[in-house]
């Protein structure tokens, strides 16, 4: 099965509102929760090909059917982003079955994207409950790109709870949540950042390259 | 030589511009001593006031009480970051390649150990983009062990004369041009090093 990615246009709406509509609930959270309504109305703004508004969805299609998607939201100020809302075809894989989901190529493509963008740090929204009970299934999938970036967990959110800083509540889709959230970041590392490696490559000047930890083999499920 | 760190207050004033008389060039940039009197006061307004919550300056003093380094560090308000600063010694007290202890690693392992109590786990540095990155390095990270904890990037290389895309560097640059390569250096506390680490450990159980 091959699996190809690119940006989403309106066309797909109806394509990935077939992903979140059969679910009964998305990482326990149920259909009626306020996250969903909000899901249905971002979604026109996100299904934007040329990312306006510095915001875009990357899918995955397997023989031509979409299987996976993530929102990708380019932050203006920071040289930051957020993939976020991902969402997979029900029944498309097992998760102990070794065929992809669509997931990882989904995050790979977004990983891309805001490396073209020159957007390096990329935060990403899980439920912990998820995270905790998915991780080893989810080495699997790991992103084949992940030990470019140095992840670490940015927050946890506990049910219920505002975040202190606002980036959060934003992430948060700026309202709480009936269960607890992780805030996981990720950090592309020196030796790939192109403006930064070239720069020391072309003046000649000793870089010590980070002698980064074992990346860590987790990642998550998206919320 | 005996040196107490601590915090820079409105009665340090006269040392603090003792300190900026005596360094002529800031970022490898000579500046003119008017200047660097008003940019002195101004940073004393902020980071030694003691009403400032996210402003906080630390020296180096000396036996006779005048100070020997300061550096600053600015915690942001809109997230969990700072920005250390203004990093000065007295010229002549560094020998980098020195394994005795100096100003300014006394002053770098007081900013960390703030920066963990107040539970900040990433920070920005501001520097030259041509600081070395090799022996003398590794022999500040010898006499700061703390940076061990963090793992560092430089986020972005600055041109000299140039303004970067991003509001947070321009602010980091003082909001204008310099007129050496910049680069920005950014350290991210690792993840075993976090409160977070009990989660991650849970999750390999």
């Amino acid at each position: 099965m091959s699996i190809e990615t690119r940006l989403l246009t309106s066309d797909d709406h109806d394509a990935v509102m077939a992903m979140a509509d059969p679910h009964y609930r998305i990482n326990g959270i149920a259909p009626d929760h306020p996250s969903r309504v909000k899901f249905n109305s971002a979604l026109p703004t996100f299904l934007d090909e040329y990312m306006t508004n510095g915001q875009g969805t990357v899918g995955a299609f397997a023989d031509g059917t979409l299987i996976s998607s993530v929102f990708v939201y380019l932050w203006a100020l920071y040289p930051s982003a957020s993939i976020l809302n991902a969402l997979v075809l029900p029944g498309a894989v097992h998760k102990f079955k070794l065929d992809s989901n669509g997931l990882k190529e989904c995050v790979a493509s977004s990983q891309d994207l805001c490396e073209v963008q020159g957007r390096f740090t990329q935060y990403t929204v899980h439920s912990a409950a998820a995270f905790r009970s998915a991780v080893g299934d989810w080495n699997r999938y790991q992103n084949t790109r992940g030990d470019r970036y140095y992840r670490w967990t940015d927050a946890i959110i506990p049910a219920g709870t505002r975040p202190k800083y606002d980036y959060q509540w934003a992430l948060l889709k700026m309202m709480t949540w009936p269960l607890d959230v992780i805030i996981r970041a990720g950090t592309l590392k020196e030796e790939f950042r192109p403006g930064v490696a070239e720069y020391y490559r072309k003046n000649d000047i000793g870089v010590e390259l980070e002698d980064v930890v074992a990346s860590e083999k987790i990642d998550g499920l998206f919320l | 030589m005996i040196t107490v760190v601590r915090e820079v207050g409105p009665g340090d004033e006269s040392t603090v511009f003792d300190l900026e008389r005596a360094c002529h060039s800031v970022m490898r940039t000579p500046t003119s001593l008017s200047y660097r009197h008003a940019f002195s006061r101004s940073l004393l307004d902020h980071y030694a006031n003691p009403d400032e919550d996210r402003y906080r300056m630390f020296g180096v003093f000396n036996m006779g009480g005048s100070v020997d380094g300061i550096v600053s560090i600015y915690q942001w308000k809109d997230f969990p970051y700072a920005t250390i600063a203004n990093l000065k010694v007295r010229p002549g007290l560094i020998n980098p390649f020195s394994p005795d202890d100096n100003p300014m690693a006394m002053l770098f392992r007081r900013a960390l150990q703030f920066l963990d109590a107040k539970g900040i786990h990433r920070w920005y540095f501001l520097r030259a983009a041509d600081w070395p990155r090799d022996r003398a390095a590794s022999r500040f990270q010898e006499l700061v062990p703390g940076l061990a904890r963090y793992t560092r990037v430089v986020e972005m290389v600055v041109p000299k004369n140039t303004e970067p895309s991003y509001g947070y560097a321009w602010a980091m640059m003082a909001k204008h041009t310099w007129p050496v390569d910049l680069a920005i250096e950014c350290g991210t506390l690792r993840q075993e090093h976090r409160p977070t680490a009990d989660l991650m450990t849970y999750e390999t159980d």
